[in-house]
């Protein structure tokens, strides 16, 4: 028996699918190169604004469109802040949207959507109907909307944004456990005589991680753009806070001053990028065929 | 056909009742009025003002005479700007409103569609060579980078560095006027058609109907235009409902962008002023618009899938 055989036989257990998936994933190094990147940055966005002598809301009008330099890396703004800390305090912000909203998106979707596949019947055609009206109204009119009638937060312009994203994940999830629904496992555990909560918690749902992971990893820069439209409206967050959607509205109408649109744009261009380069990574990683 | 227009149909219209019952409520649902707001009016002007409006009416009248307004094509009056039809509002005598956005809308679909089919096809007919590969990766940088990042930057290098077109108006709705913001929105949903072509005709080669077109020796030429066009464009057909949707949203971002008096300037309008029943209307014509759509491309899609008729 060669050694690389009796390995194997000694070796107690296999790599699992979790394992896989993180060697294939590794392995990509556009995928890789991004996540790092966003890891970066996203510290970048937690750090600077701590570390920086400015601070992003004191207006200096003394400083007002100074060009990018030494004193200011990414130039100032026409109150005279630097754009520097503006950019990571907006990325903050507008990561904390994306996030949150992420979140509660796979709440509702992966909630909703693994009840409808798992009722089937008459349930899962109502709750589907219901999918389907919604899908009828065009978001931007709706989300405006919602923050005419309840007035502009932080909290609701996510909400907002959340509401109307769920849909799609709430349908990839009901597909996904509509054929997981006839499994073994699962009858196994019904004729076990565990209720349907319990076979939706325990078997239903972890079985979906690997798509949903997949398909949150596209739901975040969709929600960073989701949102930056909104601020684009000027619905979402207010000044002096920003974010970067605000950040490139306000450089979109300030074109003498090219600094204010270019940084800003170029970070959440390399950001959603970088995203689309994780979740095609993912894919790849948790969907081998 | 008829059969299945009435089946279309028959789901087409509780789900436009049931979005109007759903953002009506919604809006009326609100604590406060439309007109709280404003500087502290007096009870009976208050009360003459919530009566012209039928406000000081039981929910279910106010909405039956809502619904007996929309089903004779009149989506009610304005709050803010006084005496104004919602409708004339968004359908002006002159260029404004839905014509701005419609325009936008169209001129991009027309490049959009053909100029995507055409791209697809023929880098997918060329899988792996250099202009398949740089269609692909510029696909994946286009539909990653939204509107808001390419049309300011295009405004910024071509109007504002550059300096051969305006950076943003309507003016008289010329050739300069439309050339940014019809790119802009063209480049947002290009990628889109792009991917759904290539992919799809990749598979329409595949298929064992296309192999036997080969093997009887037909010309590459015939193969690909007396028998791949078609189901290559099926997936791409049925693409066409939810983009219209993207679209018209898409214009309406673009127009705010590039500051075109459309659609878009009169939502905030709306929404600034807060004009319910404004935005109320506005989002319901846009769902009327993308239910009508999606109701075409499935009477559409009959005539082209041979699988629905049976």
């Amino acid at each position: 028996m060669s050694s690389a055989v009796s390995e194997v036989l000694k070796s107690p257990k296999t790599n699992g699918f979790w394992q896989g998936a993180f060697i294939r994933f590794s392995h990509n190094r556009l995928s890789m190169v991004s996540l790092v990147f966003i890891l970066l940055l996203a510290f970048l966005c937690i750090v600077v604004p701590f570390l920086s002598s400015y601070n992003y809301a004191t207006p200096d009008f003394a400083n007002s469109l100074v060009s990018p330099g030494m004193t200011h890396f990414f130039g100032s703004d026409g109150l005279g802040r630097d754009l520097f800390v503006r950019s990571f305090i907006g990325g903050r912000i507008t990561f904390e949207i994306a996030f949150a909203a992420t979140l509660v998106v796979l709440l509702i979707g992966v909630l909703y959507g693994s009840i409808a596949g798992f009722m089937g019947g008459y349930i899962d055609a109502i709750m589907m109907r219901v999918v389907d009206i919604l899908y009828g109204i065009p978001f931007l009119f709706f989300s405006i909307l919602l923050l005419t009638l309840f007035g502009q937060s932080l909290i609701l312009s996510f909400v907002a944004v959340a509401a109307i994203s769920w849909l799609d994940m709430a349908r990839v999830v009901r597909g996904q456990t509509l054929s997981l629904r006839h499994k073994e496992f699962v009858e196994a555990a019904h004729v076990c005589g565990v209720g349907n909560w319990q076979i939706i918690i325990r078997h239903i749902i972890p079985n979906l991680i690997g798509v949903v992971i997949v398909y949150a990893a596209l739901v975040v820069p969709n929600m960073i753009v989701l949102s930056a439209v909104l601020s684009f409206f000027g619905l979402g967050v207010m000044e002096p806070m920003t974010s970067w959607g605000l950040l490139i509205s306000d450089g979109s109408q300030n074109m003498n001053s090219w600094w204010l649109l270019l940084f800003p744009a170029l970070l959440m261009t390399s950001t959603l990028l970088a995203f689309a380069f994780v979740a095609n990574g993912l894919r790849d990683a948790l969907d081998p065929r | 056909m008829i059969n299945f227009i009435i089946k279309r149909l028959l789901i087409a219209i509780p789900t436009m009742f049931s979005i109007v019952l759903l953002v009506f409520l919604l809006v009326h649902a609100t604590p406060g009025n439309p007109f709280d707001s404003e500087k502290a009016l007096s009870p009976e002007v208050m009360k003459q003002l919530l009566h012209q409006y039928h406000l000081d009416l039981p929910l279910w009248k106010q909405f039956f005479l809502y619904v007996n307004d929309l089903l004779h094509g009149n989506l009610g009056v304005s709050y803010k700007f006084i005496g104004q039809s919602i409708n004339s509002l968004i359908f002006p005598d002159n260029m404004g409103g839905f014509w701005v956005t419609l325009r936008l809308a169209s001129y991009s679909m027309v490049i959009t569609v053909p100029l995507g089919i055409v791209i697809g096809c023929y880098s997918g007919l060329n899988r792996n060579s250099w202009f398949d590969r740089i269609i692909v990766a510029s696909n994946m940088i286009f539909s990653a980078i939204p509107t808001i990042v390419t049309g300011p930057l295009m405004v910024l290098i071509f109007a504002v560095t550059m300096g051969v077109l305006p950076a943003s108006g309507w003016g008289d709705g010329g050739f300069q006027n439309l050339c940014l913001p019809v790119l802009a929105l063209t480049l947002a949903y290009l990628p889109t058609v792009t991917v759904v072509t290539r992919g799809s005709i990749i598979d329409v080669l595949n298929s064992n109907f296309i192999r036997t077109a080969r093997s009887k020796g037909l010309p590459t030429s015939k193969i690909i235009f007396k028998h791949a066009i078609r189901p290559t464009l099926i997936p791409v057909l049925s693409l066409l409902g939810p983009m219209f949707a993207g679209v018209l949203v898409g214009a309406i971002v673009t127009e705010q962008v590039f500051a075109l008096p459309g659609l878009g300037i009169l939502t905030t309008n709306g929404a600034t002023n807060r004009d319910y029943n404004l935005v109320l209307g506005i989002t319901i014509f846009g769902s009327f618009l993308m239910i009508i759509f999606n109701f075409l491309v499935d009477i559409v899609y009959f005539f082209l899938d041979p699988k629905i008729k049976q």
